[in-house]
């Protein structure tokens, strides 16, 4: 009987959730964020070095040899050069001048970029000398940067389905769907697995769509999918956060912004958090559910794949329980 | 003014009873802790690449290189570095043998390179190669040497070596500028998105809640114009974020820069948001179809972050998205670079901008919002 009193429910929320087009702009816009992140961090990720060179006085072999270590942007004259290198973006300039090459910066830039150009430019326009650096390519596929990034477009991912959640909440509340729930054989568990049940769902195939996007078939989706079911417990808590407490639509826009920092900035901070100072973030559920993730796309950590991902289910059932002490009150179900 | 009053007051109200103004000071917390005492100065995720040695050849490249790297980063044997180098993300191994006159070096990298960066890092070590050879032979002497090693002596010649032998000469076109702390470096971005966009999302929530109120079709009976309209809004919307902003950059930035030039920015840049914000609301009748929209553009919005924190791409896709300019103008002011004329030029840019904006709200809650039924 419970199970057909939460189907029914999952039934009904998933054609209420059709209804409008938003939901199918929440399942796309995940997706147009992995489409555009692929596009755009291997070009992020390539040495992109801009030499701004003056044409009328640098000589064309120097500029074709310069054009194998990154972009090159000709100009003629001195002046159109130095505006160039005003712009926002890190160039190097280059000028010959009385006979001899001048590389111009605005002053701006970080000193790893200008030792990186200077050792370029030495290079090229001082030594013809051939020395041969042999190269071995161990083919690890993973990239740095991709792997963080990946991380928290999955955090996204299950966000998006629960703020889904909290509207639709909202939604109940507003028109007084859920004072109807309240007089049903559908209690608050149920009513609380139902949501997450839906959840996984849209979770499931919005990650799995946005991971083959970014990776292709490279990672292991059984784990994946053990993650998402790992993390739905912070779906369900953020979503009855925003849900349980705001009574419009538009106070649970403001809620939603004010909790989303702690749901997207622990994931992100992480990241960039000495390992030493990390302790500070263990109450978080949301940081074990960065670990678990991190575990798939990056490689074992500290604290393996399977003990994060418990970590993060347990920690974030503790706090839905003590949340549900108030929302229960507000949902009024049995 | 008696009406355009009474109409702030309303939208200050509809801000009110939905919890907005309490979330202005909440965030301003949360971002100023952030900011002070989360986010490190230097932070290691940025770093240099992880570097691992392995050096069958003479003992002159393991003394030359412990003057940058320390003995962590050396390894016993090529299995041992391939396998560091396997498990250890964003990370290089250099494997050599011989000496100085007939080297051979060996480049193992783990396959995510482009192009271009593996050419860079060749060329570091061709550079390091050719000067080592330049090296007088006491200095050599004393590389080879097991003991003793003077490390100022070594970075005496690196020195000597980047004065004489360089190919050309340096000019900075504005004096050297000092590092900016990782965690304050953050700000500039954090304000594009709070701020800035920040108007998108309360323009919007007023007209939604003036549409689940009825209050627009009340309104349309009344004497007061469309301009009051927005108006009102436009003031209330500038007016936080002016509030905001200025309350994140006292308590992380303190006195430190201009303020009149923050003021200016964050005006017309918040403006420009308000502006948007009012013009697609328009387009929906619950605030849950307009979601995933304004999602959207906060994040075209952010994406001139990916330039801000790695200058040296700034594809033209990025650089004509408004809040480009926005955001190093932020760093500008923030941290100074003496960039002469650019406020400037970017204010009268945001200004047209913005005039631009105006003029297609004006005509879209004139014709569209105002003329609504249901």
């Amino acid at each position: 009987m419970m199970i057909k009193r939460m189907y029914y429910f999952i039934k009904k929320d998933i054609r209420n959730s059709f209804k409008d087009s938003a939901v199918l702009i929440y399942v796309l816009f995940p997706i147009i964020i992995a489409i555009v992140l692929k596009l755009i961090i291997p070009g992020i990720e390539s040495a992109n070095i801009t030499f701004v060179i003056d044409e009328t006085s640098v000589n064309k072999q120097i500029i074709d040899t310069l054009d194998e270590y990154g972009y090159i942007e000709t100009y003629n004259g001195v002046d159109k050069v130095k505006k160039r290198i005003n712009d926002f973006d890190d160039v190097t300039g280059l000028i010959k001048e009385n006979g001899e090459y001048k590389v111009i910066y605005e002053g701006n830039e970080s000193e790893n970029y200008t030792e990186i150009t200077g050792v370029v430019l030495n290079r090229v326009l001082l030594s013809t000398e051939e020395v041969t650096i042999k190269l071995e390519n161990l083919n690890i596929t993973k990239s740095f940067i991709f792997e963080y990034i990946a991380i928290i477009v999955v955090v996204l991912c299950i966000l998006f389905t629960s703020i889904m959640g909290a509207f639709n909440i909202v939604d109940e509340k507003e028109h007084n769907t859920v004072k109807a729930l309240g007089v049903t054989p559908l209690n608050l568990m149920e009513y609380i697995i139902s949501r997450a049940i839906i959840m996984l769902v849209f979770s499931t195939i919005i990650t799995f769509i946005c991971v083959i996007i970014m990776f292709g078939f490279n990672i292991n989706y059984l784990n994946m999918f053990l993650a998402i079911i790992f993390s739905l417990g912070i779906g369900v808590l953020f979503s009855f956060i925003v849900g349980g407490f705001a009574k419009s639509e538009i106070e649970a826009l403001g809620l939603m912004k004010m909790t989303g920092w702690l749901v997207s900035g622990i994931p992100i901070g992480a990241i960039f958090i000495p390992a030493s100072w990390q302790w500070t973030l263990y109450i978080f559920p949301n940081y074990w559910m960065f670990n678990t993730i991190k575990n798939i796309f990056i490689g074992p950590q500290e604290v393996g794949f399977l003990l994060s991902g418990i970590i993060t289910l347990a920690s974030s059932i503790i706090f839905i329980i003590i949340l549900m002490k108030f929302v229960g009150k507000q949902l009024k179900l049995r | 003014m008696k009406k355009l009053f009474s109409l702030v007051i309303q939208d200050i109200k509809i801000l009110f009873r939905n919890l907005i103004f309490y979330l202005i000071p909440t965030l301003a917390v949360l971002i100023i802790v952030i900011i002070n005492w989360v986010i490190p100065a230097e932070n290691e995720i940025m770093s240099d690449v992880n570097v691992y040695i392995y050096n069958s050849g003479s003992n002159i490249w393991t003394n030359m290189l412990m003057a940058e790297f320390d003995e962590e980063n050396f390894v016993d044997s090529y299995e041992e570095l391939k396998t560091k180098v396997s498990e250890t993300s964003q990370s290089m191994g250099i494997k050599i043998e011989g000496g100085i006159q007939n080297p051979s070096i060996t480049l193992v990298h783990r396959g995510t390179e482009s192009e271009e960066m593996l050419k860079l890092i060749t060329t570091t070590f061709e550079y390091i190669v050719i000067n080592l050879k330049k090296l007088p032979p006491d200095i050599i002497s004393v590389l080879e040497g097991k003991e003793n090693i003077d490390f100022n002596k070594i970075d005496e010649y690196q020195d000597f070596l980047v004065e004489n032998f360089k190919g050309y000469k340096t000019e900075n076109l504005r004096s050297k500028s000092e590092r900016v702390p990782d965690n304050k470096a953050a700000l500039p971005p954090i304000l594009i998105l709070e701020i800035v966009l920040l108007g998108l999302m309360f323009g919007a929530i007023m007209i939604f809640q003036e549409k689940q109120e009825g209050s627009i079709k009340a309104y349309r009976i009344t004497p007061g114009s469309t301009l009051m309209y927005i108006a009102s809004k436009y003031l209330v919307n500038i007016s936080l974020s002016l509030v905001y902003g200025f309350l994140i950059m006292v308590f992380t930035m303190g006195f430190t820069f201009n303020y009149l030039h923050f003021l200016i920015l964050t005006l017309l840049a918040s403006s420009l948001g308000t502006l948007i914000g009012l013009s697609i609301s328009v387009f929906f009748k619950e605030i849950n179809e307009f979601l995933p929209i304004m999602m959207l553009l906060l994040f075209i919005g952010g994406v001139p972050a990916i330039s801000y924190f790695s200058p040296s791409f700034s594809p033209f896709v990025i650089s004509i998205i408004p809040t480009y300019q926005i955001i190093f103008g932020y760093r500008e002011i923030l941290f100074p670079t003496g960039k002469e004329g650019f406020l400037l030029n970017m204010s009268l840019i945001l200004l047209v901008e913005n005039i631009v904006l105006f003029v297609i709200s004006y005509l879209l809650i004139k014709f569209k919002l105002m003329r609504e039924r249901g």
